[in-house]
């Protein structure tokens, strides 16, 4: 990050996303935006590929091998395994964006104004910064999720008290970075008020590296959460969710190992292909 | 700016830190929705047990007075006690704490052992298969659940050699290391990635320098050159890298910890949720935020004496 800062900086960063708006997207990002597309495709259609309820148990079919009819077997309540699969995308994917959808929004408003304005505005949200980050801090959100009652909707809530710093501090150090060139300064003098300045020509110019952290944020939060649930604070049962059934699955590890394993593919999968997505955002803004 | 004066100064910022902190602890007894006490109770609870909770926690008081109190019974050590067993937080806190300082040692030497070989490799053959096999790997790393990697290692390593407890905390000093193994494996795959990316890249940044070009010319060995004039650079990022992964670290063990049944910190954390066991949430969250507050501090005064340039403007 300081090297693209400190590359950057000479031309505004504005001549820079001209360059590199013209450049092929690496091939990593499509095959990520590939994986996650298909993962939203899966989800949505879940019910119309599998004529399963995930929800409903059904003792007498319990811990089935796989089966022509159960391709993955079932599992200890005698759920079909595969549909609980593809169900559970409907869960953490939508949730794990909007945990770091709500955070981006807030934290990069909050960063732009103490990073143009500084001074009292800058000192508070630097010093609240700190004290969030003091706290270790998905420690502090698994005991706010508890607090606000488990569920999607606390998550998200918590995650947003808490995960708005990492946006706020990056967007502060790129304000305050591109604050002191030169295309601001010709802003101020053709008398634009600061508050347009700020937004049409400063923050054009710091979205794109907030963007990049945002991809690699849903990576974390699509884990956080799955950890949450896993943990038994997060989205509740019978709802699908992949950190709950591998906690599930957990007690038949020796003897049906899919039930624990194949929810943590899911998520790995899924994880490494929005670190694709990041990483290949990373290397196109940076070429 | 002295050097002793870095010091004092960033000694004294601890000071209103910690008031907040415990001023943020305490406020998550008023985030409940409702009313706390009778959350903490249970619908079914009398009025007579909620009532008791309430003045136990000293929710029939002012905010302000809620926090004197808090501020000063911690001050003295004393952070309340179980509304579920009526022992002291202080007790529970010592009891957990063996196992969860155990996991968070072996584990974090662990992870700085791996990340340090795997990021020096990675960096001397740049851009090259192995490179690439590294990076992919680590990339891997990340993606995986932490909880999930614990059950895999029991899985794949555990059930099929015997060798590994898959709960507890075992007896005595090598009961203890037998049962620490894969909870610190689980550790330092969940923790290397974040530290392998940031070390390969300051490796790369180094080894393209003038005084290793120099070295080698000089006729100094590539293991010369890494030991004696890289490791020092590589202790400073390294450093960092613990100062600012100790809060995901802190998570780490916990989940490591109810993945394992460890007795400890983490898994009387998660307990105390399923109770809904206010005071030892608390204390808990406290405790561990004290940590990584006095981690960040310690770290930055022992950058300071190894890097001078840091932190002086």
């Amino acid at each position: 990050m300081d090297h693209a800062a400190a590359t950057a900086a000479p031309n505004g960063g504005q001549g820079k996303a001209r360059r590199s708006a013209r450049k092929p997207l690496p091939a990593k990002f499509k095959i990520g935006v590939g994986i996650v597309f298909a993962y939203v495709l899966l989800g949505v259609l879940a019910p119309v590929l599998l004529p399963f309820d995930p929800d409903r148990s059904d003792i007498l079919s319990r811990l089935q091998e796989p089966s022509t009819a159960h391709w993955l077997g079932t599992d200890q309540l005698g759920r079909d395994l595969l549909v609980r699969l593809l169900i559970a995308i409907r869960v953490d994917l939508p949730v794990a964006f909007l945990a770091a959808f709500f955070p981006m929004v807030i934290g990069t408003a909050v960063g732009a104004i103490a990073g143009y304005f500084g001074k009292l505005p800058d000192m508070i949200v630097s010093r609240a910064a700190d004290l969030v980050q003091a706290f270790p801090v998905y420690v502090f959100l698994l005991v706010l999720v508890f607090a606000l009652g488990s569920g999607a909707s606390s998550f998200i809530i918590a995650a947003t008290a808490i995960a708005w710093v990492g946006y706020a501090r990056l967007t502060r150090g790129e304000v305050m970075r591109l604050r002191s060139l030169e295309f601001v300064a010709a802003a101020r003098v053709s008398g634009l008020p600061e508050l347009k300045i700020l937004i049409t020509h400063v923050m054009p110019n710091a979205l794109p590296q907030t963007l990049i952290y945002f991809m690699s944020d849903i990576v974390l939060m699509v884990l956080v959460l799955s950890s949450l649930s896993f943990l038994g604070v997060g989205i509740q049962p019978p709802t699908a969710e992949w950190g709950r059934m591998i906690a599930e699955g957990q007690p038949f590890l020796h003897s049906h190992w899919r039930l624990a394993v194949m929810p943590g593919l899911m998520l790995m999968v899924l994880g490494i292909a929005l670190s694709l997505v990041a990483d290949g955002l990373d290397d196109w803004y940076r070429s | 700016m002295s050097h002793a004066g870095f010091i004092t100064k960033r000694l004294l910022q601890t000071i209103p830190l910690m008031a907040a902190i415990m001023f943020l602890v305490l406020l998550l007894l008023h985030v409940i929705p409702g009313d706390p006490a009778r959350a903490i109770a249970g619908l079914n609870a009398s009025e007579e047990t909620v009532q008791k909770i309430r003045v136990d926690l000293g929710l029939d008081k002012s905010l302000p007075v809620q926090y004197v109190t808090y501020v000063g019974n911690a001050l003295q050590g004393d952070l309340g006690k179980s509304t579920r067993s009526g022992r002291s937080v202080n007790s529970i806190i010592a009891d957990r704490l063996a196992p969860t300082a155990w996991l968070l040692v072996c584990g974090t030497l662990l992870s700085v052992l791996l990340s340090s070989v795997v990021s020096a490799a990675a960096a001397r053959s740049k851009d090259t298969l192995l490179d690439y096999t590294l990076i992919g790997l680590s990339v891997g790393g990340i993606s995986m659940p932490t909880y999930w990697v614990g059950l895999m290692l029991i899985l794949l390593i555990a059930l099929p050699t015997g060798l590994f407890p898959i709960s507890g905390f075992g007896e005595g000093f090598i009961g203890h290391l037998n049962a620490i193994a894969l909870p610190a494996c689980t550790f330092a795959i969940a923790i290397s990635p974040v530290m392998i990316r940031a070390l390969r890249a300051k490796f790369i940044a180094l080894y393209a320098q003038d005084f290793v070009m120099m070295s080698r010319a000089a006729g100094l060995s590539e293991r010369a050159i890494l030991l004696r004039h890289l490791s020092r650079h590589a202790a400073i990022i390294l450093l960092t890298m613990v100062s600012v992964q100790v809060g995901p670290m802190i998570f780490v063990s916990l989940v490591i910890e109810k993945t394992y049944a460890m007795p400890g910190l983490g898994e009387a954390l998660v307990n105390a949720v399923s109770q809904r066991d206010f005071p030892v949430i608390q204390g808990i969250t406290l405790i561990t935020a004290f940590f990584v507050t006095f981690v960040h501090l310690g770290v930055d005064i022992l950058t300071s004496f190894l890097n001078p340039r840091v932190g002086l403007q």
